[in-house]
């Protein structure tokens, strides 16, 4: 018997269920407790995909997140997940996988032939190649080859809304030192939550020999998860954590979620103390064609056996630097294969019990020797060694070593430091909040391991576990220069040692312009396994150490998260939640058209005809309209400094407002600039209601807010945002009054006792009414605030009184015959009250207001400003809004402003513009020329004010 | 450009909302009293019998009770029909600024023992933990919206200015949803294989 196969006993799978799926349209049988990296190598399936760039033959190489070749295409159901990590992923019943980067199937793939023109396309051949005549030429089709998994636009996963968690501790890891934290915490008492990205607990105790306390490694851990779930520690399975942020916030991903489509769920976590338990990532051995399907990292090949009982071939060399492949190839042996032990230390330098015991099992035993290079293309038929020997093997299981994995500790800052006794990186400065234990902190010694992960946790002393097996260290990498075979670093980037040395040659010596230049540790793996060798082939090329290169920079995520699982509940409507008017139900039995502005659903028109627009524009202008005006602002400002506060943060005094009067205003940034307007209204001598612009509410209390902190008596004044409560619906138009008058308000109605510009406290349905006489239109205006529950009853009751509705668009076109500004559209960045024609305040004020200083820098002062002007455009097609206006000087076209808004106005029977020119009316009526999108139109300037400039109609 | 009306539900009659699924109750109520009150809060608190100014993680009555906003502002909320003595809005000499907001708020009580996982999918924020410390505000980010959470034993009410109400509303449904599914099917559900798998597969 040849090949990978499952033995008839062993191993943590539940023979009793078998599970089906498909590899590459080829079906498969496995068992329950499987991955599918464990499923495939079961079936002997050695080729899984193929790599990035020469399109090689690939296998399975970890049993780990660090997996860089088994990232397959996984459907199940109606998920679909590009890049499913084989290593991590559980086999389910119905799995449909296809490998990725293949062009058939990873085992037939017509693109194989990449490989043989290898030596014309090193790393970085993309920038030296394909410049002529450019980039985008060569891109579609560049792209078409490269890349990972592929999404398919028709799939669309969702995921369960985010978790929110606050613990004293995190333990991230539950291997053993993982586990000895939580215990130890959880006996102090405190909230502790485990997190460990496989199904069960115990890290490499589930694969690893180990006597903890009297029990095996994997009893033992079964027993702590037991003895921390009556503790009440939240154990979170299956679950990453791909980010450590700020104030200790952990990102962690669920997977297998049940509430979720894509079986996925971020936990948010918040945690007093976060415990890195991360462990380590065995390092790989280089030797030329170590990428070939069957050439496996030593610890993946023990895992395979042992926890999924996966016998790796029947001839296997296991090559090391170190002890910790020797329990490899014991248990390797032990199961029936015919093992060769390649160690590149001499004899003197290996532990002699661990030599003894391999050799005593049968192992060929092979001191001071290394692989120079494998045999085999489509899979692993033999290695020869450095001194010329041929070993004929199925598999390969190397370990150069472990690298901590640091990530985490990186994200908050951490900085790794070279240790040379270890050769490896491990924690340096001391991240407040955040402890690494164990193998991530670059301890090797179990009992050692067990001790601190309880002392940082709080533990007393005794009361860890203990354990007597020791390992020992190795040495640092030992690195052979490439001698032209191709040896590879990186396998998801296809990076071999000669391409680093080539960037070398090419001055991208530098650690982050090596990873540029080659693509080394990019990817979905971002280099767990090659990173540290990629850091030893530069410092022999260079002649320095390691420690002077440092590493590139760990960011989150730790392994790719789909957007999908980002985005969490919030899309669809929970994406950008908008405001809702109070009468929005009744608007839509009105037949309204809804558009979202500034953040707030409003109606834009109301019915189905293609004159809606143009008819309530009509009707405004001749008889009376209806117009929900809510979601303009009713913030109040109350106290006795009120009055202070409003005269300091608007352009236009409005301490002299008397009670029961109403006045227009503009608010400015500290530059000057135009940041919003309305109507302010005085209540009482105390009391004012800021009506700002409906998008500008928040910002308008928070400026409120801030002004009033900063240079009020904060016992003297206060802000109320009120707008939520009430409801506004304003009756415009000539036949406007009788309406409000047939509404029963309680107030005089005359234009004497309530003229334009003023605000009176009545009552509508037995709740208080405020009513002021304010106009957007230029008609004569009623706006009536009722408390928000009564507002569609308001609305109701002046439809019924004979008011048409008004929607949002008609309202924009009465507004610009009148020459009446959307603060943000017919304003911009530079916009200043002057500019507008609103000169008054400048030229008068004496006191402070925001913006004041500004007002007269040199700039503010120029003649050629751009100002608020209106536009006649020649024809009968309005000018299209944001066209631009052109004049020539010296032969080269020069652009003196632009469209800000344009109409067809029904009333005036021609289109009609505003814009924002280079010194404004100060051109006269002068003929311009404007510009849009390649198309050309003539206009004149005139007056912004197209309709009724005396403002006779306000009290028509 | 599509009309907008058809992507964002229509607003719920808040008179009849209700949520309730097996471990999980969700009710909104919009006929409340509620102000907001500035100034001089302690003046104010004694003026309504010496009543306390909670945080969200406080315990209070649902009756009457007063939330902490900031640290001269709290919302005061009670029963429609209950107050005998309004106030005049506004200023007034005592040093309290009033402002009435009843028809500003929907609130939402969510109750039952999924409550409180409910509440860790809205907020970063420990809602089992100890009491609140003393300047705590009970206003929050809540579903990434600004919320005010008063706590009850058991449960929490939640108070949203109306106009975001129903973004809010359509979350608690979305999250409520988790706790209408039934239990995971012991035996594996049969799954929508492609034709090419299930010919594979035969």
């Amino acid at each position: 018997m040849t090949g990978f196969v499952r033995m008839e006993s062993g191993g943590a799978i539940d023979r009793t269920q078998r599970l089906r799926f498909v590899f590459d349209g080829a079906p498969y049988e496995s068992f329950a407790g499987d991955t599918i990296a464990s499923a495939l190598l079961a079936n002997n399936v050695r080729i899984v995909g193929r790599s990035f760039k020469y399109h090689r033959p690939r296998g399975i190489y970890t049993a780990g997140a660090e997996e860089p070749n088994a990232i397959l295409d996984l459907r199940h159901g109606a998920r679909h997940d590009p890049n499913a990590r084989a290593t991590l992923e559980p086999l389910a019943d119905g799995l449909e996988l296809r490998s990725i980067h293949a062009k058939g199937t990873a085992a037939r793939d017509r693109l194989a032939f990449l490989d043989r023109f290898a030596r014309f396309i090193p790393a970085a051949f993309y920038y030296k190649t394909f410049m002529w005549p450019n980039w985008a030429a060569y891109e579609h089709r560049i792209r078409s080859l490269a890349g990972l998994g592929r999404l398919d636009p028709t799939a669309r996963a969702t995921s369960a809304a985010h978790v929110h968690a606050e613990v004293d501790v995190c333990v991230v890891g539950s291997g053993p030192s993982g586990l000895a934290a939580a215990l130890a915490a959880a006996r102090l008492g405190k909230r502790v939550m485990l997190v460990d990205e496989r199904p069960e607990l115990g890290g490499s105790l589930l694969h690893r020999e180990a006597m903890i306390d009297g029990e095996q490694g994997a009893a033992w851990a079964g027993h702590v998860a037991r003895t921390l779930r009556d503790c009440n520690v939240a154990i979170l399975r299956r679950s990453t954590a791909v980010g450590l942020y700020d104030h200790n916030v952990l990102a962690v991903v669920q997977k297998g979620a049940l509430s979720s489509a894509n079986g996925e769920r971020i936990w948010l976590v918040r945690a007093g103390q976060v415990v890195v338990a991360t462990g380590a990532i065995e390092r790989p051995l280089l030797f030329a064609n170590n990428d070939r399907p069957g050439v496996m990292l030593a610890d993946a090949a023990l895992a395979y056996l042992r926890r999924y009982a996966v016998r790796l071939g029947e001839r296997i060399v296991v090559a090391t630097s170190n002890d910790s492949a020797y329990e490899a190839a014991l248990a390797l042996r032990g199961a029936g294969s015919d093992v060769h032990l390649v160690d590149s230390r001499p004899e003197t330098d290996i532990d002699p019990a661990l030599a003894a015991s391999a050799r005593a099992a049968g192992i060929e035993l092979l001191a001071a020797s290394r692989i120079d290079s494998v045999v085999g293309h489509r899979s692993v038929e033999a290695v020869i060694l450095g001194n010329g020997k041929r070993i004929s093997a199925e598999l390969v299981a190397h370990s150069g070593g472990w690298t901590p994995s640091l990530h985490l500790y990186c994200h908050a800052k951490g900085k790794p430091q070279w240790d040379s006794t270890a050769g490896s990186y491990r924690p340096g400065n001391k991240v407040p909040g955040i402890d690494v234990v164990g193998a991530a902190a670059g301890l090797w010694d179990l009992d050692a391991m067990l001790q601190q992960a309880t002392a940082i946790a709080g533990g007393q002393q005794g009361e860890a576990p203990r354990c007597n097996d020791k390992v020992k260290q190795w040495t640092a990498p030992s690195i052979v220069p490439s001698s032209g075979k191709r040896v590879w670093v990186d396998l998801q980037n296809d990076v071999t040692v000669a391409d680093i040395e080539l960037a070398v040659r090419e001055n991208f010596s530098a650690v982050e312009h090596l990873k540029r230049y080659t693509t080394i540790g990019m990817g979905t793996d971002q280099g767990k396994t090659s990173n540290v060798n990629a850091l030893a082939i530069l410092a022999v090329s260079t002649s320095q150490e390691i420690a002077k290169f440092g590493t590139t920079t760990f960011r989150p995520p730790y392994v790719p998260v789909s957007m999908a699982t980002v985005a969490g509940a919030e899309r669809g409507q929970l994406q950008w939640p908008i405001r809702r008017l109070p009468a929005e139900n009744t608007h839509r039995q009105e037949h309204a058209y809804f558009r979202d502005y500034g953040g707030v659903l409003r109606p834009a028109w109301y019915g189905a005809r293609a004159d809606a627009i143009a008819e309530e524009c009509v009707a405004a202008r001749n008889d009376a309209v209806v117009f929900d005006a809510s979601s303009l602002g009713k913030i109040e400002i109350v106290g006795p400094a009120a009055a202070a506060l409003l005269d300091f943060v608007y352009y236009t005094p409005m301490a002299s407002l008397a009670v029961g009067r109403a006045r227009y205003g503009l608010t400015l940034s500290e530059a000057g600039i135009v940041a919003d307007d309305g109507v302010v209204l005085r209540l009482g001598p105390s009391h004012f209601v800021v009506s700002c612009s409906s998008s500008h509410v928040a910002g308008m209390v928070m400026q409120l807010e801030a002004w009033r902190q900063d240079r009020f008596d904060l016992a003297r004044v206060f802000i109320h945002d009120a707008t939520a409560h009430w409801a506004t619906i304003a009756i415009s138009g000539p036949g406007s009054k009788p309406i409000v008058a047939g509404l029963g308000l309680g107030i005089a109605l005359d234009d004497a006792t309530f003229p334009h510009m003023s605000v009176a406290e009545g009552s509508f349905g037995g709740r208080p009414a405020r009513i002021a006489r304010v106009s957007f239109t230029g008609e004569r205006s009623y706006e009536i605030s009722v408390p928000a529950a009564v507002g569609a009853q308001l609305w109701q009751s002046v439809r019924d009184a004979g008011a048409s509705p008004l929607g949002i668009e008609a309202l924009g076109v009465l507004r610009a015959e009148k020459g009446y500004i959307y603060v943000g559209q017919d304003t911009d960045g530079e916009t200043m009250p002057h500019d507008l024609g609103v000169a008054g305040p400048r030229s008068k004020r004496q006191d402070a207001y925001v913006g004041d200083r500004s007002l007269f820098t040199p700039a503010a002062s120029k003649a050629n400003r751009k100002k608020l002007v209106g536009i006649l455009a020649e024809g009968k097609t309005p000018v299209p809004t944001g066209a631009h206006a052109i004049e020539i000087v010296a032969g080269r076209k020069r652009g003196v402003g632009y469209v800000t808004s344009s109409y067809s106005s029904q009333r005036l029977g021609h289109p009609i513009a505003l814009g924002l020119i280079e010194g404004g009316l100060d051109r006269g009526s002068e003929p311009i020329d404007l510009e849009h999108l390649g198309h050309s139109f003539k206009g004149r300037i005139v007056s912004p004010c197209f309709f009724d400039p005396k403002g006779a109609r306000l009290n028509a | 450009m599509p009309d907008r009306g058809l992507f964002w539900s229509p607003v719920p009659d808040w008179s009849r909302a209700d949520i309730q699924h097996r471990e999980l109750g969700i009710t909104a109520l919009s006929t409340q009293v509620a102000w907001l009150v500035s100034g001089d809060l302690s003046k104010f608190l004694a003026q309504r019998g010496g009543m306390p100014c909670v945080g969200p993680r406080d315990s209070c009555e649902k009756g009457t009770y007063a939330l902490r906003l900031a640290p001269d502002r709290l919302l005061f909320v009670c029963r429609d029909g209950v107050l005998t003595d309004l106030p005049a809005f506004g200023w007034s000499d005592d040093g309290i600024a009033i402002t009435d907001v009843s028809d500003g708020f929907v609130l939402c009580d969510v109750t039952g023992p999924a409550a409180p996982d409910l509440m860790r999918l809205g907020a970063s924020y420990d809602f089992e933990a100890g009491p609140a410390a003393p300047a705590e505000s009970a206003s929050m980010l809540f579903a990434g919206l600004k919320v005010a959470v008063a706590p009850f034993r058991p449960g929490w009410r939640l108070h949203v200015e109306r106009p975001y109400a129903a973004a809010l509303w359509h979350w608690l449904q979305r999250a409520a949803s988790e706790w209408a599914k039934p239990p995971a099917e012991p035996t594996r559900p049969e799954l929508p294989l492609s034709a090419a798998t299930k010919q594979a597969l035969r």
